[in-house]
């Protein structure tokens, strides 16, 4: 950077009474103007709304800034707006920083508008400290390669795989199973339409059969994934051999499974005591024996211990296998025992007050006192205490099934490793963001749909399955990404070949050649381990300079730096 | 005299801990407003130069955070976190400042409870412990 | 042809001059006269306190230098030529090679180390003062001197005087503290040892005793042997023996040493060791000399440990990054100590660290190859 004069402007955002309600704002502005190198500072209602950007590019340009700092929510989430917003006034986006306001501080000392506000000008503060410090950087561009992996042929692999296929693009679609279809090929028949289950299956299966983008690997196994978006090094096993290509972009499908409840309720001891997906089985094959009675008990292994949410399909698809069985044998006596019906939505409403006039009795319990199934005989007894009528009821039955909760299964914290992407406190694949990117992982390129990132019924995991594909098309239509410029570079004047570096590196960006450095700036992603490593300081991150870091360091413990 | 009223640097990583620190906030939950973050793409980023410039400009403690082992969004370039840390540990007991004043955690991005239980446990455990003698506000 | 040897330069005034036998002296011109190495490190002597490290082809040269220098401590790693050399090296010169070779300054295969057992060395300005104050000479008409059997022995034109070093160091004098406390004196991390313990009474002044360590040593004596500039003889069980004797006693009296010097500090509560340290180092001037007199440190002018702090810190950035960086480091050498303009024992205070992770991770630097420890990626198990 040419000596020139430092500008900044800075610009604080109440965000509603977010971060207005716990920080004096113009108390900061204030704060701010006084700051090294600060000629402009504002407070917005919310800067990222239109008018907050137009404040923004109407400052560059009549201030002449040539750094901006926003103190507002997240970089996570906002950054790349911001950015953006810099850039159409003409300012390198790398001349952008960003302070975290509402996260970091209004949010989490609400009570404490004195400590947050103060918080908040030293937020600021180091924000001037690290800004006056950056800069401008070009991007790489990468090439990408147009295809994509989906791995998991449930519903949701199959939809994402089809739709990436239909824009036009190459797919490899893999799946552990020899069959494609997943939990769907053991169901009877689904709410809430009633169809049954393969015939809706089979057509999307057929056509991803024989789509002639779509490469199908079915009983196969990942093993190996390197490199990053745009270029994904995939290595598969199939039948022990090796199975090499090269993918753009993936989506990750790998569903979920049905909670095995082992223990609860006698399962496992008694025959008659059986899950969900065990009696869907019996009605698809005929096999179900005449049942006078059955009891049905809800939230088995969930919203406690062993699972602490709320599965939300289950009690649809309790209700449904009722009717079924009440459509086999109207005069059946069907008990649901449930914790909290779940039934949202105006079609399931229906489907619960159709299943109440067919007959189909629901009693609430509490967690407190669950039912207790024993034998008596040749039949099981279901004693439950029925909170409504505040007494114990006592049901002889022929048959308990058992509603468990979706949950992750082995194949998918394998591939969550495998991946690097992260799993959430349920287990399930976690999202980049809950609202905004909710089937992206945070890691660029990859994506999720479907019962992989959480219990879903089937029409939930197709639209998910769709707004994955779409989003995994973006970099693939696109032909290129532009890749972040914090990759690091050398100062060979100052290196001494010691080589520490090279080893440092977890992708291999670095080399010696002939006792000098090299770096290969494609596969540097910008960790920066190398940098903290090096003794001499000859490797520096952009962006992440050693500089940069120390003066945010020192800006915490110096009201005012030079 | 103002109550003691400690400085915490905590070095977070882009994909992990910052994140956690990001769902506190989202999930409102309240801890003091003691600790100052300074954030890194990873924590292998994290010279060790900067937690013992941290302690000579001041801070009562420092914390060291990231992705869990083996969550690391560099493959596993939170080992050398792990590795350096372990380095400044010995240097930190042999100064005799206080060992407590260094705190290595690993919190995922859905640990937002973590993060702010390690602010809230760590600002309590340094108003007890007093400020760092090293700071250079602290007369010896 | 490894094992332990008697040898001796043929040529007798090399064999007067040198430190037993003249046989490293020997061995080194031998090494460059048939073109085994292309050059040959080693000290050129201007007075008993004084010599200075030269890089030379000549063979001449070479044996113009023998001798053993107690009053110099210089550290030879640091001047070690790229391409193929030999030097002799007292342990922590060894040593200092294998840690430079670590961090890509040189080749280890290149590198001939003609190891010296090494009982100690002196401060040459404190061996002045000692000269003047212990045995009431004129430093300047000192013209030589020697160790042995626990005495200093200084020659001058009228004779000699000698005292016991254990008497000298009582009074402050003697060998430099991190001798005192140095427990490997026989150099087994280089291709050869040399020394004159375990030598039987009669040879004492007249051979060398030479252990062949490793096949780069095999390599240069039998160099030497052909090339006729040293004879031997094989070393009498007796002698094996006698000098691993010695060895222990010494090794018992370094760790006695170490005791003594150590558990002062040991015995500090933290805020009474944090007060140590901060007392002493904040004494530093911020000249630079330890940094560039340590064997270890392969920085330029580019350095982490140079990156500016704050004139307010109590403990100065730069001794703080230098702690860390040679707590897996650091080798002993005493020499940081020796250079600074400030009197900072620091020597004693990178080795209270550096004991303390080197302990803790069962490496020594400079006889242990691995790479340092903070430059490790992997996990640790214990971890
Ligand atoms: C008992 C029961 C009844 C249900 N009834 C209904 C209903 O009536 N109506 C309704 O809408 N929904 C119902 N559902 C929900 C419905 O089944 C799911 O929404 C749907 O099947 C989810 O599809 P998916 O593709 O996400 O997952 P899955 O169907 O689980 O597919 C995931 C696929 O990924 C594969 N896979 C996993 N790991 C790997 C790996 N490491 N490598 C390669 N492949 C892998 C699996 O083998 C599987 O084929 C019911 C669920 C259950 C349990
Ligand atoms: C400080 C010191 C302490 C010693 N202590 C012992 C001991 O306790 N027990 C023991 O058995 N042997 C000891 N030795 C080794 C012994 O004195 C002889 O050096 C050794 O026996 C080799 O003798 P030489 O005649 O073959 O070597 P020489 O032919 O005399 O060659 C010696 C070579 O060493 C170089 N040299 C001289 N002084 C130094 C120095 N300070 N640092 C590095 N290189 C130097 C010279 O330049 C020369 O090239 C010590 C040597 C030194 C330098
Ligand atoms: S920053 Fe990370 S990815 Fe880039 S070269 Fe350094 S260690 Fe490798
Ligand atoms: S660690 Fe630094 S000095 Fe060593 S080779 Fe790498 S860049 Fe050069
Ligand atoms: S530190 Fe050890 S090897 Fe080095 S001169 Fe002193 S005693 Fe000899
Ligand atoms: S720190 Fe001092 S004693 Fe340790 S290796 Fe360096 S110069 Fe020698
Ligand atoms: S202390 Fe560290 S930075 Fe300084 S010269 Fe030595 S290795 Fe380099
Ligand atoms: S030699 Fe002494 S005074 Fe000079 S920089 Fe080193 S410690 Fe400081
Ligand atoms: S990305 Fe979080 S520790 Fe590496």
């Amino acid at each position: 950077m040419e000596e020139k004069e430092i500008r900044i402007g800075v610009f604080i955002c109440h965000c509603g009474t977010n971060i207005g309600g716990s920080v004096d704002v113009p108390a900061v502005v204030e704060y701010a103007k006084h700051l090294p190198n600060v000629v402009h500072a504002e407070r917005n209602l919310y800067t990222c709304a239109d008018d907050g950007l137009t404040a923004i590019k109407n400052a560059i340009k009549q201030h002449k800034l040539n750094r901006v700092i926003v103190a507002s929510c997240t970089p996570r989430t906002h950054e790349p707006l911001f950015r953006s917003t810099c850039e159409e006034a003409g300012l390198n986006k790398y001349l952008f920083e960003f302070v975290n306001i509402r996260e970091h501080c209004s949010w989490v000392h609400m009570k404490d508008t004195e400590g947050a506000t103060e918080k908040t000008k030293e937020l600021v503060r180091m924000g001037v400290a690290r800004a006056t410090l950056l800069e401008p950087q070009e991007e790489m561009k990468i090439d990408v390669e147009q295809s994509a992996m989906v791995i998991g042929g449930g519903i949701a692999g199959i939809t994402a795989a089809k739709t990436l296929a239909n824009q036009g693009f190459d797919v490899y679609l893999v799946e552990k199973e020899a069959v494609l279809g997943g939990m769907l090929r053991n169901l009877y028949r689904l709410f809430p339409t009633g169809e049954d289950s393969l015939d809706s299956l089979q057509p999307s299966i057929a056509a991803v059969e024989g789509h002639e983008k779509i490469k199908v690997f079915s009983s196969c196994e990942l093993k190996e994934v390197k490199g990053y978006i745009g270029n994904f090094d995939v290595t598969l096993l199939r039948e022990g051999k090796e199975v090499n290509f090269k993918v753009g972009t993936i989506i990750v499908a790998t569903g979920a499974m049905e909670f095995e409840p082992k223990g609860h309720y006698g399962y496992g001891k008694y025959d008659h005591v059986i899950t969900q997906m065990q009696l869907e089985k019996l009605l698809k094959d005929g096999q179900l024996k005449k049942s006078d009675s059955v009891v049905m008990i809800q939230c088995v292994g969930a919203k406690g211990e062993e699972v602490s949410y709320c599965s939300r399909i289950c009690c649809m698809v309790a209700i449904k296998n009722a009717m079924l069985i009440k459509e086999i044998n109207p005069d059946a006596d069907i008990h649901i025992l449930h914790n909290d019906i779940q039934a949202y939505g105006a079609e399931y409403e229906e489907l619960y007050n159709k299943a109440r006039e067919m007959g189909i009795r629901f009693i609430k319990y509490t967690p407190e006192s669950p039912p207790c199934v024993t034998m008596d005989g040749e039949k099981l007894k279901v004693e439950v205490y029925n909170e409504l009528f505040g007494e114990q009821f006592m049901l002889g039955t022929d048959l308990v099934v058992l509603s468990t909760p979706l949950v992750q299964h082995q194949g998918g914290v394998e591939i969550s490793k495998l991946l690097r992407v992260p799993l959430g406190k349920d287990k399930f694949f976690f999202e980049a963001h809950v609202k905004l990117r909710p089937v992206d992982f945070a890691t660029d390129g990859i994506f999720l749909c479907g019962t992989a990132h959480g219990p879903a019924e089937v029409a939930e995991s197709v639209s998910q399955a769709l707004a994955a594909a779409s989003g995994a098309g973006i970099p693939l239509s696109r032909g290129f990404v532009q890749i972040e410029a914090i990759s690091v570079k050398v100062d060979l004047e100052a290196c001494i070949g010691c080589g520490f570096c090279v080893e440092m590196c977890p992708y291999q960006a670095l080399d010696m050649v002939d006792g000098k450095l090299e770096i290969i700036e494609a596969l540097c992603k910008g960790c920066g381990t190398c940098v903290a490593t090096c003794p001499t300081g000859a490797l520096e991150q952009r962006h992440y300079q050693n500089n940069q870091i120390i003066s945010q360091i020192k800006s915490i413990f110096h009201p005012v730096i030079e | 005299m103002k109550e003691f009223d400690p400085k915490i640097v905590a070095f977070c990583c882009n994909w992990c801990s910052y994140a956690g620190a990001d769902l506190a906030g989202v999930s409102r939950m309240q801890y003091p407003p003691n600790v100052r973050i300074i954030k890194v793409m990873c924590s292998g980023r994290i010279d060790p130069l900067f937690v013992l410039m941290s302690f000579l400009e001041g801070a009562d403690a420092v914390l060291v955070t990231g992705c869990h082992i083996g969550d690391c969004h560099y493959i596993d370039a939170n080992h050398k976190t792990k590795n350096r840390f372990e380095f400044l540990k010995e240097m930190i007991a042999e100064l005799g400042i206080g060992e407590e004043r260094l705190r290595l955690e690993w919190i995922s991005a859905t640990e937002g409870e973590k993060f702010a239980d390690m602010v809230k446990e760590t600002v309590e455990k340094i108003k007890k412990m007093g400020p760092s003698p090293l700071s250079p506000k602290v007369m010896q | 042809m490894k094992g332990c040897f008697i040898a001796w330069a043929t040529d007798d005034a090399t064999r007067k001059r040198g430190g037993s036998g003249g046989f490293v002296s020997a061995a080194l011109a031998a090494a460059l006269d048939n073109n085994l190495v292309d050059n040959v490190l080693v000290l050129k002597k201007t007075s008993p306190y004084k010599a200075t490290p030269i890089v030379t082809n000549d063979p001449k040269e070479v044996l113009e230098c023998a001798g053993s220098l107690h009053f110099v401590s210089v550290n030879m790693a640091k001047y070690v030529p790229p391409g193929r050399v030999a030097l002799p090296a007292k342990p922590c010169d060894a040593m200092g090679v294998i840690e430079r070779a670590k961090r890509g300054q040189l080749d280890l295969d290149e590198v001939y180390m003609l190891g010296l057992n090494c009982g100690g060395s002196l401060h040459p300005k404190k061996a002045k003062k000692m000269v003047e104050e212990m045995y009431n000479l004129d430093p300047d008409n000192v013209i030589g001197e020697d160790i042995l059997k626990g005495e200093l022995i200084l020659k001058t034109a009228d004779g000699e005087k000698a005292l016991k070093i254990d008497d000298l160091e009582e009074k402050g004098y003697g060998r430099r503290e991190s001798c005192r406390y140095c427990e490997t004196n026989i150099p087994r991390m280089a291709d050869l040892a040399c020394g004159n313990w375990g030598l039987p009474v009669d040879k004492l002044g007249k051979t060398t005793f030479v252990e062949v360590i490793t096949n780069k040593g095999e390599e240069i004596f039998k160099n030497a042997v052909d090339t006729g500039y040293v004879e031997f003889e094989p070393a009498s069980d007796k002698a094996i023996e006698l000098r691993d004797k010695i060895d222990n006693v010494m090794k018992g009296l370094a760790e006695k040493w170490h005791k003594r010097l150590f558990e002062p500090i040991e015995k500090l509560s933290d805020s009474e060791r944090l007060a140590f340290y901060v007392d002493a180092l904040n004494r530093c001037i911020g000249c630079g000399a330890c940094r560039k007199a340590c064997p270890v440190c392969t920085c330029g002018d580019s350095a982490k440990c140079l990156i500016e702090g704050d004139s307010n810190y109590k403990i100065p950035l730069f001794l703080m990054v230098r702690l860390l960086h040679l707590m897996d480091s650091c080798i002993g050498c005493g020499r940081c100590e020796d250079v600074c303009p400030a009197g900072i024992p620091l020597t004693l205070i990178h080795r209270r660290f550096a004991e303390r992770m080197q302990n803790k991770l069962g490496y020594v630097p400079g006889i242990n190859l691995d790479k340092p420890p903070y430059f490790e990626g992997e996990l640790r198990e214990d971890s």
